[in-house]
């Protein structure tokens, strides 16, 4: 199989690579300007984005953020939530599921913050909405 | 498909231009998470200001941290302190806004003995209750010439209940006198809608499910207002089935069991809403109703039986979400 | 050895090496950036390449079979054999139809690359089936751009494995 051996690109490599590159660019349209549809959950940690997970029917993730506690955080289908943080208040775990874009839960202690981003929006913020 | 492309051409084109500028920050200060989000061409500048102007006012009127205004004051032991004129100016405003025997900041020792905060807190005995109250009352706090302060009678101050309100107002008048004319202030859960949203619609603001606080039961629409709720679903413990939280009754010094589960009180000044959310969630459903009327105040009241009271001035603005959740409007 | 045992052999070491391939594809786990399960890079399908060019279609397809079937029983679930068993045919009938053109105007790398970005399309296809989402397929585009990453420096890698292969006159 001399073939194998060689390293020489061919005209068709090219056209592979074109192709994907292209198929990806044109699959990425319809994602990024459809706004109405698609909702990530975005985990921060001090004011950075660590993760960014986009909610579609069936996913179940679970991400574990540790700081100076460690949150756990439960992706299910379109929601979000901490379903158990190792803080003495446990504000963030009580805040509840997130269902709807815009909608935010925060752990003061660890400096996490959990947010639907993408969809629209009802409303600009909820009064009440975090913690105090 | 050309339907869902336009607008984000739109989009990209007001990018360009300096009116459809937008800028976000997101800090944590005064114990809890922050947002601004500010447009216009110094939308930035002025966000940035506005954030410093927080952090400016946390270390002046904080008393868990060190050496702030309040701190000192309280750690005087009833002797006269110099502070900041900044201090003195919200020290007279709030001694104007308290309410006897409802609204009182003179509180600290009460919520200092109930611990909520911390989240281990628990049901003190009741002679440790009753030593505590008997330091309430706005009228330990003297207010002499000079900048000076004095706290008599064991008092200590706690600007926990306006603190936020007054940095929200901070923030609005900042980002007025820096030209912009459309932004949401989010000071952890204490709203400032300044101006109108950027497409000239009114900013819309949700009012938290207490037993959900991510959702919203209901919504309003505000323009150049502050959005304010006091809830019992913030901080709280559970011992035998009751809740205690950290919205306190003056008289009783312990949690405020009114049969509400929040208020929620929209104003143009965030200190007075901050303010009157906590006054009305101490006096319940009916002698609140009664102090919006007689002080023309406008509130939401949600009550432990799920139903929803709007005051009058509010109610074409409101918008019912609570279905869902189980909530009804009361009559 | 005669033809036929050694076929036989062939495809036993074919079917080894791409189960293989599958655990040291676990130390790589695409999961943390793509969350949705069973998503893989797709070393095995360097296996399926050489299985098509040293043995007929059939025999290719067994090892593919075998090998997928296999990789769930040990270490996956059955949403996992769906997305591996797409991406893996989709993978082959690709490379399957760039085979004719190779030497002529396709090097083995390309076709590799091409492979490769077949098997992520498979398993997206797969994922938008059994999560009947369509939202699924927001993360082709990046599964795609690494794709074609990973089969080109699959290709390179395993050139030096095919080589060695010849040496020891199978």
């Amino acid at each position: 199989m001399s073939w194998v051996r060689n390293l020489r690109l061919l005209p068709g490599d090219f056209v592979v690579a074109g192709v994907v590159i292209l198929l990806s660019g044109v699959l990425a349209v319809p994602f990024l300007s459809n706004g109405t549809e698609t909702v990530y959950a975005e985990i921060y940690q001090d004011e950075v984005l660590v993760r960014r997970i986009l909610l579609v029917d069936g996913i179940q993730e679970t991400v574990m953020i540790d700081g100076k506690v460690t949150n756990t955080i439960q992706v299910e289908g379109k929601t979000v939530r901490f379903s158990a943080s190792s803080c003495p208040d446990q504000v963030c775990v009580r805040t509840g599921t997130l269902t709807r874009a815009g909608q935010t839960a925060v752990c003061l202690p660890n400096r996490v913050i959990v947010r639907l981003s993408g969809g629209e929006t009802e409303v600009d913020a909820v009064a009440g909405g975090a913690v105090r | 498909m050309k339907k869902k492309i336009l607008p984000f051409l739109l989009l990209l084109l007001c990018m360009g231009c300096g009116a459809g500028r937008e800028y976000q920050t997101a800090f944590f200060a005064m114990d809890t998470y922050m947002t601004i989000q500010a447009y216009g061409s110094h939308a930035e500048d002025a966000a940035k200001e506005a954030e410093r102007a927080v952090f400016a006012l946390e270390n002046k009127i904080s008393r868990t941290r060190e050496n702030t205004d309040i701190a000192r004051l309280n750690a005087a032991d009833g002797e006269a302190v110099q502070i900041s004129e900044e201090t003195y100016s919200i020290l007279s405003d709030v001694k104007a806004l308290a309410v006897p025997e409802v609204f009182d900041p003179t509180i600290a020792a009460v919520s200092d003995l109930w611990d909520i905060r911390s989240g281990s807190g628990h049901i003190p005995g009741q002679e440790e209750i009753d030593t505590v109250r008997e330091t309430v009352s706005i009228n330990n706090l003297v207010l002499l010439e000079d900048s000076r302060a004095q706290l008599l009678n064991g008092a200590k101050i706690d600007l926990g209940a306006v603190g936020k309100g007054i940095a929200a107002d901070q923030c609005a008048e900042i980002l007025r006198q820096n030209g912009v004319e459309s932004s949401l202030v989010f000071l952890g859960g204490n709203i400032y809608a300044l101006g109108e949203k950027p497409d000239g619609s009114a900013w819309s603001v949700g009012i938290a499910d207490p037993d959900n606080s991510s959702d919203y039961i209901a919504t309003i629409a505000v323009r150049d207002a502050s959005v304010v709720t006091t809830g019992d679903y913030e901080r709280y413990f559970i011992e035998d089935g009751v809740r205690y939280h950290h919205v306190f009754d003056p008289v009783l010094g312990e949690p405020a069991r009114s049969g509400l589960r929040s208020v929620t009180v929209v104003h143009e000044s965030s200190m007075i809403a901050d303010a009157r959310s906590t006054t009305l969630f101490v006096l319940g459903l009916e002698a609140g109703l009664r102090y919006c009327a007689e002080h023309q105040i406008e509130a939401v009241f949600i009550t432990e039986d799920k139903e929803i009271y709007v005051t009058e001035g509010l109610r074409d603005r409101f918008t019912f979400r609570g279905e869902a959740a189980g909530y009804v409007m009361g009559a | 050895m005669n033809g036929k045992s050694k076929r036989i052999a062939l495809c036993g070491l074919l079917t080894a090496t791409a189960l293989v391939l599958s655990l040291v594809e676990r130390m790589f786990p695409v999961s943390a950036v793509i969350p949705i399960p069973g998503v893989k890079l797709g070393l095995a399908n360097v296996v399926t390449l050489f299985a098509l060019v040293r043995l007929n279609r059939r025999d290719a397809l067994a090892v593919l079979l075998v090998r997928v079937t296999l990789a769930s029983a040990f270490m996956g679930s059955i949403t996992s054999f769906l997305f591996a068993l797409f991406g893996g045919l989709l993978a082959m009938l690709v490379m399957l139809l760039l085979l004719p053109g190779r030497d002529r105007w396709i090097s083995f790398i390309g076709i590799s690359a091409a492979g490769a970005a077949a098997h992520n399309i498979g398993q997206i296809g797969a994922a938008m089936m059994v999560l009947r989402s369509v939202y699924v397929a927001a993360y082709l585009p990046l599964l795609l751009l690494s794709g074609l990453v990973m089969g080109i420096s699959t290709g390179i890698v395993s050139r030096a494995v095919i080589e060695h292969l010849e040496k020891i006159s199978f």
